[in-house]
């Protein structure tokens, strides 16, 4: 028996979701078994929300084929080891969330269990000075981490800062190079099939059809096959993820490229500032709910820091997830499947991820109902994870300045972030999952980050006389100091970086 | 001390769990000045008198001070490289269900759609030709990491007698400071507050106060159960083979390092071989077959007996709705249990353990801990039931009374939603806490009879004459390495010298 592969692939979108879906899965197929093609209007424009990538980006350029250098060259992109947040907890409170581990284990017990048992002695030391990347961060530098586990420098990972619209070009063009074809034209009628409801063509604006047996959804919030067509429900997630409205404007850069974004909460939802090589750009995430669209344009205009160099340009979003991102012949990647917005920058790795699973649950044209089924389970199970630990941050607070904030704290969370809470606030245990993404480290940094400190810490850590922690907590916090201090300045690092390869 | 950290601990109970939760924590919280006491109830005998573990429950014994060696020395292991299954689909049919991996990935594509490939286009290819691990069994070799690094690495478990291991897991934690009380629990006494146990009379008219209970009383459950009142979840209605005779024996498998497990018109024939004798025992259900009639059963399987009595014992699969209630945790045959068709038991109590020691609570007890071991713990007994439900689905076709009955009822959701998934895509989907691996379900699908309908697309995409040359020079590597490695009983003599 022989089965039927698919040879024929439609994309509808194109944006980062269409033209990394069109790269990953041309990579994959490659042109002379499957033809993909992709509908994209050329008015379609990149909505700048996703620009700050998280480390997995590397395994998609890995992946993929796509060489860092040139990436970072085609989309001014900066390095990126995580997140500031400023004002979440607390007014006044800050913390950096990279992606680098704090300390490391001791006789299998977690380094915070160590940390916890330090902080009720008189020499409290902050977490963040056990982290090579927060502190790197702090002090602006970077540097490639390194494989070998002894060493300080594989205690972290690192991801992009890019520009959204020269990272569509750049991907449009790695497609192109790999044999999907672009046709510029606008969808205007999807044609079903008979029995199985199963998605045959779409209707062009120019009059032309075009027929495929994979088609991926990738129209943004609208969801033009898998919600208008296929009549797939959307879960709102607004009450736990209180935003509905984003602002952006781009400015001038006021000083060196920071290597981590910067989100800082205010009155009725947060702004970033995500810093590209050549300028900054700048947002305004909040709830209509509780501030108009133009005082929060001027809450953005007012706190800028460098000159602006366009327009606030206003995006409506949905938080939520659709209730089945894959559907009989139509799979939903990028916001058509879902948002749980830009903190945490979760939005090009739902994407990544979508395709990885896409990859791995590859059908052939019989489309069986249970490789379906177990796409969307591990879907929503990764879709769930983000948005407990995006809600983490709006949740856990003491600011209680605003009624936004006071609706924040009060909310009741998912049973699973409620749990993970509460695990965390009474022994500091964070479980961890094989497929989640946000590790141990991630988690205490914004636990602790934001103010909750463990009624009690791994009673067998008390093995331990205190000052022995004591001497190994500052040897620890020496040897990082001193490493983050050897490392290059973040403009050195991207500097040398780009130049890797370049032909001029 | 700090304010608020248990400084007693009380385990009760007397078999292998009970030894084995004793010296795992006399060993990790050394240096805690908590007092560790087993209230060693008489009578307590190991519901499995033998034990077949998995790879990963070797990590156990090195924090305890156990040298590998040592305990196949004392307990008359042997290696054991995965599960023999016999008779499942049919009555001439033997086939080894390797641990480890088979292969390599095809790029992205995982080894095991390259079988389910060729069984579509009907090449004589098996998972197990290209397993160094299963392999080594069927020609009842071993090595181990240590003896030739040029052989490929093989994954064991291993076969023990369990009274042995039991006396050595004892003598392990009295030496590092295990206390002993010697009675029966007349009752437990409960704090009116909070229904914690405060203590538990004895029949000598002491008692014995703890502020953490480890409940390792077996099927009796006499904390969790009769003391704290967590129901029972039944599962014999999936697996109902839940009574067992046990004798020592000489057999015909004797000389390959696995656990054999054999279906039979009634239930289930398992065998271990140990150093010296095999240890069996027939499986059945006492609906549909009489002890006398299982014990003239079981004589039928073996060649000769060993002196020994036979072993009767009766234990449901199935587990506490709460594994840890109060100040309660329950840990083996009291938490739960599993048919022992592939593994023993011994597999689910060791990560009980081992979760309990990174949950350590205080004397607050707090409720997110016991939810968090609870949801993990549960999770796992149930993928390995569903692992065991495949054998039961192989061997369904036997028309007798103990074989229809098992078809009457309905498979676990979670079992049909994998073998669908399986049977329409070769594809195998794992659970956040699985005992078995990826390649260890797809063998146990195929032993299952469950032949995919299509296998991964993308392997289509890869230059065919390429890759059936890469695994052919991979069979014949396994083989040649094979050749190569010691005879397992030649190893296991060599061991003690």
């Amino acid at each position: 028996m022989n089965q039927r592969p698919i040879k024929s692939i439609v994309i509808v979108g194109g944006g980062i979701a269409g033209w990394m879906t069109a790269t990953a899965l041309a990579s994959v197929c490659g042109k002379e078994s499957c033809s993909i093609r992709l509908i994209e209007s050329e008015d379609a424009g990149t909505a700048r929300l996703d620009e700050a990538t998280i480390p997995t980006i590397q395994e998609f350029n890995r992946r993929f084929g796509i060489d860092e250098p040139e990436l970072m060259r085609a989309t001014n992109a900066t390095f990126r080891l995580g997140t500031r947040f400023e004002d979440w907890g607390a007014i006044g409170d800050s913390y950096l969330h990279t992606s680098g581990k704090f300390g490391q284990k001791i006789d299998g017990i977690g380094f915070q269990h160590y940390w916890l048992k330090q902080r009720l002695t008189d020499e409290a030391m902050p977490i963040g000075e056990f982290a090579l990347s927060c502190v790197a961060a702090n002090k602006g530098r970077f540097q490639h981490p390194v494989d070998d586990q002894r060493s300080v420098y594989s205690t972290y990972s690192y991801a992009f800062h890019l520009d959204a619209a020269l990272f569509v070009n750049f991907l449009r063009d790695t497609a192109e190079k790999l044999g999907v074809q672009q046709i510029d034209d606008k969808v205007v009628d999807v044609h079903l099939g008979g029995k199985d409801g199963f998605i045959n063509s779409v209707q062009l604006k120019s009059g032309e059809c075009v027929d495929g047996e994979l088609f991926v959804d990738c129209t943004g919030f609208r969801g033009l096959l898998i919600g208008d067509t296929l009549r797939t429900g959307y879960e709102d997630w607004r009450g736990w993820l209180p935003f509905d409205s984003a602002l952006l404007v781009q400015t001038e850069s006021a000083g060196e490229p920071l290597p981590y974004t910067c989100a800082k909460a205010n009155h009725a939802g947060w702004q970033w500032r995500v810093p590209l090589q050549n300028r900054v750009d700048n947002g305004h995430i909040y709830s209509s709910a509780y501030i108009s669209d133009d005082a929060a344009t001027n809450v953005l205009l007012n706190s800028l820091e460098g000159k602006s160099l366009s327009d606030p340009e206003l995006v409506r979003v949905k938080p939520g997830k659709r209730l089945k991102t894959w559907r009989r012949n139509c799979v939903a990647i990028g916001s058509s499947s879902g948002f749980v917005g830009p903190l945490e920058a979760t939005g090009i790795f739902l994407i990544h991820a979508a395709i990885t699973k896409l990859i791995e649950y590859f059908p052939d044209a019989e489309f069986p109902a249970a490789n379906t089924s177990a796409y969307n389970r591990d879907i929503d199970t990764l879709y769930a994870g983000m948005r407990d630990f995006v809600i983490l941050h709006y949740k856990v607070t003491q600011r209680d300045d605003s009624k936004f904030w006071d609706y924040c704290r009060e909310m009741s969370v998912p049973e699973e972030l409620a749990l993970r809470i509460q695990l965390f606030a009474t022994r500091g245990v964070v479980p961890h999952g094989s497929s989640e993404l946000f590790n141990e480290s991630s988690w205490l940094a914004v636990f602790l980050g934001q103010g909750i400190i463990p009624e009690d810490y791994d009673p067998r850590v008390d093995r331990m006389q205190e000052e022995q922690i004591l001497h190994l907590l500052r040897s620890m916090r020496e040897h990082i100091s001193r490493a983050a201090d050897a490392m290059p300045s973040h403009r050195d690092a991207i500097r040398e970086y780009c130049d890797l390869g370049a032909s001029t | 001390m700090r304010q608020g950290a248990v400084s007693s601990i009380a385990i009760v109970g007397g078999d292998i769990s009970a030894w084995a939760a004793a010296a795992w924590l006399a060993n990790s919280l050394k240096g805690l000045d908590i007092a560790i006491t087993v209230l060693e109830l008489p009578d307590m005998v190991n519901a499995e008198p033998m034990q077949y573990t998995a790879p990963e429950t070797l990590r156990f014994f090195e924090p305890l001070g156990i040298d590998i060696k040592r305990l196949i020395n004392i307990t008359g292991a042997t290696y054991r490289l995965g599960t023999g299954l016999h008779r499942l689909r049919s009555e001439r049919e033997h086939r080894i269900l390797p641990f480890g991996n088979s292969g390599t990935d095809i790029g992205h594509v995982h080894f095991h759609h390259f079988i389910t490939r060729a069984l579509l286009r009907d090449e004589k290819l098996s998972l197990n030709d290209h397993s160094p691990t299963a392999m080594a069994a069927r020609a009842g070799k071993f090595h181990g990491r240590a003896n030739d690094p040029s052989l490929p690495t093989l994954s064991y478990g291993l076969n023990f007698n369990a009274a042995k291991l039991t006396k050595l897991l004892r003598d392990n934690a009295t030496i590092n400071g295990v206390g002993i009380v010697q009675s029966r629990i007349t009752s437990a006494r409960l704090n009116a507050d909070d229904g914690h146990i405060e203590s538990l009379l004895l029949e000598d008219e002491t008692s014995l106060a703890a502020d953490l209970f480890i409940d390792c009383s077996g099927e009796a459950a006499l904390l969790i159960g009769k003391a704290l009142e967590v129901k029972f979840i039944d599962w014999s209605q999936f697996l109902p083979a839940s009574r067992s005779i046990a004798v020592t024996a000489k057999t015909d498998h004797h000389n390959i390092p696995v656990h054999h497990c054999t279906a039979t018109d009634d239930g289930w024939f398992l065998s271990t071989p140990l150093q010296h004798r095999t240890a069996c025992q027939f499986r059945y259900s006492p609906e549909h077959v009489s002890d006398e009639l299982a014990a003239a059963h079981i004589e039928r399987f073996v060649r000769e007996l060993g002196p020994e009595a036979l072993v009767l014992s009766n234990m449901p699969s199935g587990h506490r709705q709460y594994m840890w209630h109060k100040n309660c945790v329950a840990l083996g045959g009291a938490a739960g249990w599993i048919e022992p068709l592939d593994i023993s038991n011994f597999d689910f109590l060791m990560s009980g353990l081992s979760r309990l020691t990174s949950l350590m609570p205080t004397l607050a007890m707090q409720d997110s801990l016991a939810t968090l071991f609870n949801r993990e713990m549960t999770e796992q007994l149930a993928c390995v039931r569903d692992f065991g439900l495949l054998h039961y689905y192989a061997a369904q076709w036997r028309d007798t009374p103990f074989w229809n009955a098992t078809r009457e009822h309905e498979k676990p959701d979670s079992l049909q939603q994998r073998i669908e998934l399986f049977a329409s895509s070769s594809r195998i989907c794992l659970e956040e806490h699985e005992t078995f691996g990826r390649d260890t379900w797809a063998a146990a699908f195929l032993a299952a009879g469950i032949t995919p309908r299509a296998y991964d697309p993308l392997l289509d995409l890869v230059n065919d004459e390429q890759i059936q040359q890469y695994f052919s020079n991979m069979r014949r590597a396994i083989q040649e390495a094979v050749r190569q490695m010691p005879n397992h009983r030649e190893y296991l003599a060599q061991l003690r010298h």
